[in-house]
């Protein structure tokens, strides 16, 4: 726990992050009341909810992970902090587990926010908190994950943030936009089971290559990466 | 690898020890016994391998082949042995964003610590850093932030304390500090100091026992018996000059 508040501290202490945390939690939960008025505008069509409750839920999660100081674990890294708290024999993975919590927090908290919006105007309880409780924690957990064990595994953390940043920005385009281009250019319809079904595959893939990447961390990988910074 | 056996004379012993990263060898075939209550000298030019064979004994790294044991008092199978170990790193670690205060109360949860507060503000206090308790770290002069991690390594009263090159960049007044500091520490209980440096006249005033580090290898062993016939100095260039 110790190291969990030390993140939570650390995060927390960067005002700018606390700012835009605070608007694009207020952005989402517009957007989650926004959707109300395009379910009504397409004749109370409930694949509309699914799909902000399932994918769109799932990219503005992506969103915060460009927003997240993820400079503080590289300055730690590069400080030695992560080398003088292993040196007292704290575990690894533990250390690990609490910083992907600490992200996942993050992410977590704000597209929440807008699925219990939808929840409140839906009345959607089943699909809602299936999104809340298994679906979004399964995302998030594995985004952050992936991200916490990227940045600490490879010898250029600042690379592997961009290069996942631009992966997180090109799901969202896909799946957000990928379908109203597909109507527009192609006049081709992508049905919504079709896009939930793509980004709960997509959950389940982000899932398992953290789950490698966590495997494959080892203390001296670690620590003889921050060498060569 | 960390033997909790009883051992009167060293605190430290290591067999055969060697350390290679993608074939290179850093550290070739050390055999060094570090008597219990001494100030030992780690020396060498830069790349010898001191900061591989401290990682190695903070169990940091794994030793390619060889062993090493490291004796305190604590006979329990299942106690941690790094409770009796204190260490400055050659990174400090601290949280720029984080007080004085928060900084060392990360580490005493760690540890687990009693009397947590008592303990901080008594570290504190003995390192001169009592005012800068509520600062944040990154307005700390890199002599404080030495003297912050210095009492780090010592929050949970550790049996030897291993310091990987504590007083580099700092001014005079603190490296005499730092010195004082450490005679102190081992003069007063139980202790012993391993030390990484490469400042050989700060060195010379207190260590008890040298170990010279060339290319991985190590290239003498003294005792104080030898420190008093001739300076720190002359014994490194000497091991020099048998390469």
């Amino acid at each position: 726990m110790a190291i969990l508040m030390k993140e939570l501290k650390v995060i927390y202490r960067n005002k700018t992050f606390i700012l835009l945390k605070i608007l694009f939690s207020l952005l989402y939960c517009a957007i989650g009341y926004g959707t109300k008025a395009l379910y009504e505008q397409t004749g109370y069509d409930l694949n509309i909810a699914y799909y902000f409750i399932f994918v769109y839920s799932m990219s503005l999660a992506l969103m915060m992970l460009y927003v997240y100081p993820i400079s503080k674990d590289i300055t730690e890294r590069m400080n030695g902090g992560l080398e003088n708290i292993l040196a007292t024999g704290y575990p690894l993975k533990r250390l690990i587990l609490y910083k992907t919590l600490g992200l996942f927090l993050s992410l977590y908290i704000p597209a929440a926010l807008m699925v219990i919006v939808i929840i409140a105007w839906s009345r959607l309880y089943l699909a809602g908190f299936l999104s809340l409780l298994v679906y979004l924690p399964l995302i998030n957990g594995g985004i952050a994950l992936n991200y916490i064990c990227s940045t600490m595994l490879s010898v250029n953390p600042a690379v592997a943030m961009s290069k996942l940043s631009f992966y997180a920005i090109a799901v969202i385009l896909v799946l957000t936009y990928g379908p109203v281009l597909g109507y527009r250019i192609g006049g081709y319809s992508i049905d919504m089971a079709v896009s939930i079904t793509l980004a709960v595959l997509l959950s389940f893939a982000i899932v398992l290559a953290a789950y490698r990447k966590f495997r494959k961390i080892g203390i001296e990988e670690l620590i003889g990466g921050a060498v060569y910074l | 690898m960390l033997e909790k056996q009883r051992c009167l004379s060293n605190i430290i012993e290591t067999r055969g020890l060697s350390k290679t990263f993608n074939g290179r060898i850093v550290l070739d075939n050390i055999d060094l016994n570090i008597p219990r209550g001494s100030i030992f000298a780690l020396i060498g030019p830069n790349g010898a391998g001191k900061t591989t064979l401290i990682r190695i004994l903070l169990g940091l790294y794994k030793p390619t082949t060889g062993t090493f044991s490291i004796y305190t008092h604590n006979n329990d199978d299942n106690y941690n042995i790094r409770k009796d170990i204190g260490f400055m790193l050659h990174s400090p670690g601290l949280y720029p964003v984080l007080s004085s205060y928060e900084n060392l109360a990360l580490y005493a949860r760690i540890y687990k610590i009693d009397n947590e507060r008592e303990r901080i503000e008594h570290l504190l206090e003995l390192v001169g850093l009592t005012e800068y308790r509520d600062e944040k770290v990154h307005i700390l002069s890199k002599g404080m932030r030495q003297k912050l991690v210095l009492a780090r390594a010592i929050l949970h009263d550790p049996e030897l304390l291993i310091l990987d090159e504590p007083t580099v960049g700092l001014e005079v007044e603190t490296k005499i500090w730092f010195r004082e500091f450490i005679s102190n520490f081992v003069m007063n209980g139980d202790k012993t100091v391993l030390i990484s440096s490469h400042e050989l006249s700060e060195l010379e005033k207190i260590c008890t026992d040298v170990a010279i580090l060339r290319k991985g290898k190590v290239a003498g062993v003294y005792n104080k018996f030898d420190l008093n016939e001739t300076s720190l100095e002359d014994l490194y260039l000497k091991s020099g000059e048998r390469d």
